[in-house]
């Protein structure tokens, strides 16, 4: 056959059979793969005997007009009536396109779309796309993420709460309060994966706190200067303040707390520092192998975590507030602009000139690439897609605008879909993107996503009650960790807002179906006994409420005859 | 001038397409036929009918009439070439579903990564926003699960239908006992 030919390059001949696909490679499929059973459906012969009823209308010779016409003998050969009739290789590649919420609405349709639509991939790089890869308990030396979740649940499952879960921060929360700075505390991070929470300030020290138990379970010695930034995983926690170095931990294996931050263990490599920077060190990132920090010497260094060295230098034109990292770009803000570099040609590749009116204290990045926010001394939340270059000059404009605050917004977190937002107001502005950042497909048939302006909404709520300036805040794990003026960490604790709401709703509806069931009793009563209006007979029984009523509707015309 | 090379491609329901060697370099299982001197005699497209056979042809055509277009002339530019073949793809997949079903598997079969993007995309939008029931009838699909296993999976996927309402930490019946104290005053200072 003229196709044999092609099995030296890998091409698939047309007898080779489809599979399902899930990874964006389309596989050459077999006419007769539609006849494919896939496991876990027990009425999959009803779908094989399913005959399509969709008629065309016969038309000229306009070859458009007449594929849409009914033929038997092709409809014999290849007749492809009904979306279910495709390969699963070819479904799965219509699936893939799909956003999450379409997705979960396809799998109601038929068996074979409910297994296809439940398939794990698919839904691995919609949860990847939102968080990242989840973060998971592991030791030092284990994979970083096994291939099958720990729990051995699907993907689609895990997918599924994450959704659920981010609707918390609109319920009931309770607000833990960590106590043990003596002076302004000017830096929060939270380690999910770990369990703890870091925070640093003006006292010059490292706290390490247990984030379910709110327990301070270690304090660094004074490291002198005020942290200003602090960044940790788990290998690696850094720390970089007013002294212009950067103090480094590492993990200790078989350490229940990942870190000896007293400097109390017999280990002398678990602690370094980096020197580099000649001016205070304001912000701090992590990847794998680099470790980012900003300065007031206006640069950005990137260093290696192996060679404990700086590699690359960023050059700005004012110092350097805050920095963001999503893959190879790291995005950073100085003075009133916002800077975005390509760590792999070190090279600036977009600029977004006066971001705010006065500095550009924040930076942050979405889920999405080329899309970020920015928070400014003018209490202002900036939302830009750098990739969108908006007039001739060249320059980058805001897709979205929020004023939150009445002061300057001093720090950002980000974990979809909520932006949160720290400002010397003392208060705390959640804004929920999702309408916002809606899906669309792309020209080159991928699934992107575009930032919808006419979706602007308000912060969907404002934390109050500080009462201070609030210079740090962090996101994760159902928590809003935020720090400022006061000494305390506050923790905003959302992880039982869907129970305390679900339980709600129960007593609701057991309040409603009670209500109904008295009204339907006392129906049944009154139909069964039919007994006169008990009203009436108490009011006959009773004389005297109704001299009463009478006296009272008198008191009252008096009333209105002296009113007149 | 060089004559063009043509290449005849023979489809299920055995009509012949006698078809420009450029226009079929889109696809890239007869290009590498191409590369590989298997094209020499008649192709054969058992996956293929006539009908299908004729758009995916008209297709290729107006994509590679278009690429030349573009490296040709300094006018296009601007970008306008670019827009009116978008708006040329959008039409052609105006089609039936089952047409457009035809489409999908042609260009899989065929290899054509452009209308393979176009028509699997088109499904999609036909898709997005609608109800599982609406579904259904767009593309003539069987509900081909019992009552028990539609509102087991409708259960299972009922964040996608509807998000559960989280209030906010403000108690309802504080506001319900604020209004409620407001109504009595109000009733009172009219009574008296």
């Amino acid at each position: 056959m003229a196709f044999d030919c092609n099995k030296e390059r890998g091409v698939s001949s047309p007898d080779s059979c489809s599979r399902i696909c899930t990874e964006g490679t389309l596989v050459q499929a077999n006419p007769l793969s539609h006849y494919w059973k896939p496991k876990r459906l027990e009425n999959f012969n009803k779908l094989e005997n399913q005959k399509s009823s969709y008629e065309s209308a016969p038309s000229g010779s306009d070859p458009k007009q007449d594929a849409e016409a009914s033929d038997e003998a092709t409809a014999s050969l290849c007749g492809f009536r009904c979306f279910t009739d495709l390969p699963a290789s070819l479904v799965c590649e219509v699936l893939a396109r799909l956003d999450a919420k379409d997705l979960g609405i396809v799998s109601c349709v038929s068996t074979l779309l409910h297994a296809l639509a439940t398939d794990h991939q698919g839904w691995k790089k919609l949860y990847c796309e939102r968080w990242g890869l989840p973060d998971l308990p592991t030791t030092l030396n284990g994979p970083l993420l096994p291939g099958v979740p720990l729990d051995g649940k699907f993907w689609k499952t895990f997918f599924v709460e994450r959704e659920f879960r981010s609707k918390s921060f609109m319920g009931r929360f309770n607000l833990d309060i960590l106590r043990g700075h003596n002076e302004d505390v000017r830096a929060v991070s939270l380690l999910v994966s770990a369990n703890l929470i870091f925070t640093g300030g003006r006292d010059s020290v490292v706290r390490m706190w247990k984030m379910e138990e709110g327990l301070l379970i270690d304090t660094s010695r004074a490291l002198g200067g005020t942290i200003r930034a602090i960044a940790a995983d788990s290998r690696l926690l850094v720390s970089g303040g007013t002294n212009a170095y950067i103090q480094c931990w590492r993990a200790v294996e078989g350490n229940g707390q990942l870190f000896h931050i007293s400097g109390s263990g017999t280990d002398q490599n678990a602690e370094f520092r980096l020197w580099g920077h000649e001016g205070p060190v304001t912000c701090l990132a992590l990847d794998s192998l680099r470790i980012y920090s900003g300065s007031w010497d206006m640069t950005v260094r990137v260093w290696d975590r192996d060679q404990m060295e700086c590699v690359q230098k960023f050059m700005h034109a004012d110092w350097v507030w805050d920095l963001a990292l999503r893959g190879n770009t790291v995005a950073s803000t100085a003075g009133r602009d916002a800077y975005v570099w390509d760590i792999r040609a070190g090279e600036l590749t977009s600029l977004i000139s006066n971001a705010h009116v006065g500095s550009a204290y924040s930076i942050a990045w979405t889920h999405l690439p080329d899309v970020l926010f920015t928070g400014g001394e003018d209490g202002a939340i900036r939302l830009f897609n750098v990739s969108d270059v908006c007039d001739d000059e060249g320059d980058i404009k805001p897709v979205a605008t929020w004023v939150p605050h009445s002061g300057p917004v001093h720090s950002l977190a980000f974990e979809y879909p909520w932006l949160v937002s720290a400002s010397s107001d003392g208060r705390i502005a959640l804004i929920d993107l999702r309408k916002l950042l809606s899906s669309k497909s792309s020209s080159k048939g991928l699934r992107v996503k575009r930032v919808d302006g006419s979706a602007i909404e308000p912060p969907q709520r404002m934390l109050h009650g500080v009462g201070c300036d609030l210079f740090s805040i962090a996101i994760g794990a159902d928590r809003i960790v935020c720090a400022g003026e006061d000494g305390s960490v506050r923790v905003w604790n959302f992880s039982e807002a869907l129970e305390i709401e679900r339980r709600a709703q129960a007593l609701r509806s057991l309040r409603q179906e009670n209500r109904i069931r008295r009204r339907k009793s006392q129906a049944e009563m009154n139909t069964n006994t039919r007994r006169p209006d008990q009203c009436s007979i108490a009011m006959k029984k009773n004389q005297l409420k109704g001299d009463k009523s009478a006296t009272w509707h008198n008191k009252r015309a008096i009333n209105e005859k002296a009113k007149s | 001038m060089a004559e063009k090379k043509m290449l005849t491609l023979r489809t299920s329901d055995c009509e012949e397409f006698e078809v420009e060697q450029a226009v079929l370099m889109k696809s890239e299982i007869i290009r590498f036929m191409i590369e590989d001197d298997c094209a020499d005699n008649v192709i054969p497209l058992p996956n293929v009918n006539s009908k299908t056979l004729a758009l995916v042809i008209e297709y290729c055509n107006k994509h590679v009439h278009a690429d030349a277009a573009e490296t040709t002339s300094a006018s296009s530019a601007g970008g306008g070439g670019e827009v009116d073949l978008k708006k040329w793809d959008a039409e052609f997949v105006k089609v039936a579903p089952a047409t457009l079903f035809d489409l999908i598997m042609a260009a899989n079969y065929l290899d054509i990564k452009g209308l393979q993007g176009l028509t699997c995309r088109a499904v999609v939008d036909m898709i997005q926003g609608k109800s599982p029931e609406e579904i259904r009838k767009t593309f003539n699909i069987k509900n081909d699960l019992t009552k028990e296993e539609e509102e087991a999976i409708r259960s299972e996927n009922s964040w996608a239908f509807d998000p559960l309402p989280v209030r906010s930490s403000r108690p309802r019946w504080l506001l319900l006992a604020l209004i409620s104290i407001a109504s009595l005053l109000v009733c009172s200072y009219l009574l008296i």
